[in-house]
């Protein structure tokens, strides 16, 4: 296996070995979800049948406001102990830096959506059975955009004065284009209309910022 | 004349801003260079007892 | 050592001026005024040149960000600072201007339209930019954050625009006011208000940057005692 895969590899496993050690990152970004699709329900009559157009939207903004929540955190820890510092003199590429960081962020998402999604079916009744299949690679392409864009900015805002509080700032008007492919694929597939556009829009969005990262984020991590 | 007052709200808003922003560079521009003289005659008058 | 004449700044701004003065007579004088639009169409003189300057101060910011990286020269960051700035004055204005259109025409003061959604995202990008600008501390890192989010934001621009696009067709109730084809009297005075903005774009970008520039002696002065 090439080194730089060795490498990412690496970083990954470190990063879910110290996540699964007190999963404290992950409790707080469930409950943080749970709690943004609970109040999204006061804002509509119950049992309304607005509920259906707008579920889409509520499961992204809980993806994407939750998964900001522990994307703060992906540099944070390493700032403790100056691990950022290990890191970077550790002889591994920033690009396998990066991408092993994103993958781990990728993961902790997908996990998030996996418990968020059965909340959506329980409290707004939501039918997704029969959708669930073709639902997978819009959440998994919008995740990993969401992912990408915030694992290199979380490493930014971490040195900015406001800390973790800037990076929603940064990322949020980035990744506006994938979160409407996100939620428009997601809606079209509870409508069985078509999705292949949106998928498009994703993937390129998906495949051109991994690549502008991986270059960039030597910019980022260097002293 | 249709719509007269929706135009001249735009036109004085462009005039207004660009020329507002025109006026706080060049303010900004002229205090700093009032600073730079006068940072530097301090030196020059220090460097010659 | 004396103030620096600054012969580009004075160029732009002494052609920017004679534009500014001829624009406003063909606007009123020589294009006709649109039968639907009355005179609120006149506002899209103004309108569309600021869009194409605040896009041509995006792009500025995205190559001069590309060039800092690559050839770490402080100049290029202070250039890809300033064109953000520039740009987001016109971007403002793109969008105010864009209400006050919207609200006679379209009966409202916002409307999702694709290009105005694009322009509204594209602001905000340019907004996150200003702020990481004011937000950072160390200037060399700062210089280098900047610039990568110079060049991920304005990579983010075919998106918005796709995005938009088949957002709106997917929603085909809201008007859309594009592909206006313009008469010949109305086209000319189009091109000549795009060329004032440019003029008028370039103009404040040079005075943006020697006011950077002073800032910059400034401090590095300040650093030597």
């Amino acid at each position: 296996m090439p080194l730089f895969f060795t490498q990412t590899l690496a970083i990954l496993q470190k990063d879910l070995k110290t996540e699964w050690r007190t999963r404290e990152r992950l409790s707080a970004m469930a409950f943080f979800a749970f709690l943004i699709v609970i109040i999204f329900n006061f804002i509509y009559e119950p049992g309304s049948p607005i509920i259906k157009t707008v579920a889409p939207g509520i499961f992204w903004i809980a993806t994407a406001f939750a998964g900001l929540l522990g994307l703060s955190r992906s540099f944070a820890i390493e700032k403790q102990n100056d691990c950022l510092m290990g890191l970077r003199l550790t002889p591994a590429d920033p690009g396998a830096i990066f991408l092993g960081k994103m993958l781990g962020n990728t993961l902790t998402m997908l996990i998030l959506q996996a418990l968020i999604l059965p909340i959506l079916v329980i409290f707004l009744n939501l039918q997704i059975a029969q959708a669930l299949p073709h639902l997978i690679l819009p959440i998994l392409l919008g995740t990993l955009g969401l992912a990408t864009i915030g694992t290199l900015f979380s490493a930014m805002s971490l040195n900015t004065r406001l800390r973790e509080a800037f990076l929603p700032l940064l990322t949020l008007p980035i990744f506006i284009p994938a979160l409407l492919a996100a939620i428009e694929s997601f809606r079209a597939v509870l409508e069985g209309s078509e999705i292949t556009d949106w998928l498009v829009l994703s993937s390129a969005f998906v495949a051109l910022y991994i690549a502008a990262c991986l270059l960039l984020f030597e910019y980022v991590l260097e002293d | 004349m249709q719509h007269l007052e929706y135009m001249t709200a735009a036109y004085i808003i462009i005039w207004v801003a660009i020329l507002l922003y025109f006026l706080s560079l060049s303010k900004r521009e002229k205090a700093i260079w009032e600073e730079l003289r006068e940072l530097r005659a301090t030196i020059t008058r220090d460097n010659t007892p | 050592m004396h103030q620096k004449p600054y012969i580009l700044p004075f160029i732009f701004g002494i052609l920017a001026l004679i534009c500014l003065t001829i624009a406003p007579y063909l606007v009123f004088m020589y294009a006709g005024i649109e039968k639907e639009m009355g005179l609120a169409q006149k506002i899209f003189y103004y309108h569309v040149p600021s869009a194409f300057s605040m896009f041509l101060g995006s792009f500025l910011c995205f190559i001069f960000s590309i060039f800092y990286l690559w050839k770490r020269d402080k100049n290029c960051d202070l250039w890809a600072a300033c064109s953000a700035e520039v740009s987001l004055l016109f971007g403002t204005l793109v969008l105010i201007t864009g209400a006050i259109w919207a609200k006679p025409i379209w009966g409202a003061w916002w409307v999702w339209d694709a290009q105005l959604t694009l322009t509204l995202i594209l602001w905000l990008i340019l907004a996150a930019y200003h702020m990481l600008h004011t937000y950072l501390e160390d200037a060399v890192q700062s210089a280098r954050f900047r610039a990568v989010l110079g060049i991920i934001g304005f990579l983010n621009v075919p998106f918005i625009h796709y995005a938009t696009k088949l957002w709106r067709t997917h929603h085909p109730e809201v008007v859309r006011g594009e592909e206006i084809s313009l008469p010949p009297d109305m086209k000319i005075v189009f091109f000549f208000c795009v060329i004032t903005f440019f003029a008028l774009f370039f103009a404040l970008l040079f005075k943006r940057v020697s006011l950077a520039k002073a800032q910059n002696e400034l401090e590095s002065l300040k650093a030597e005692i």
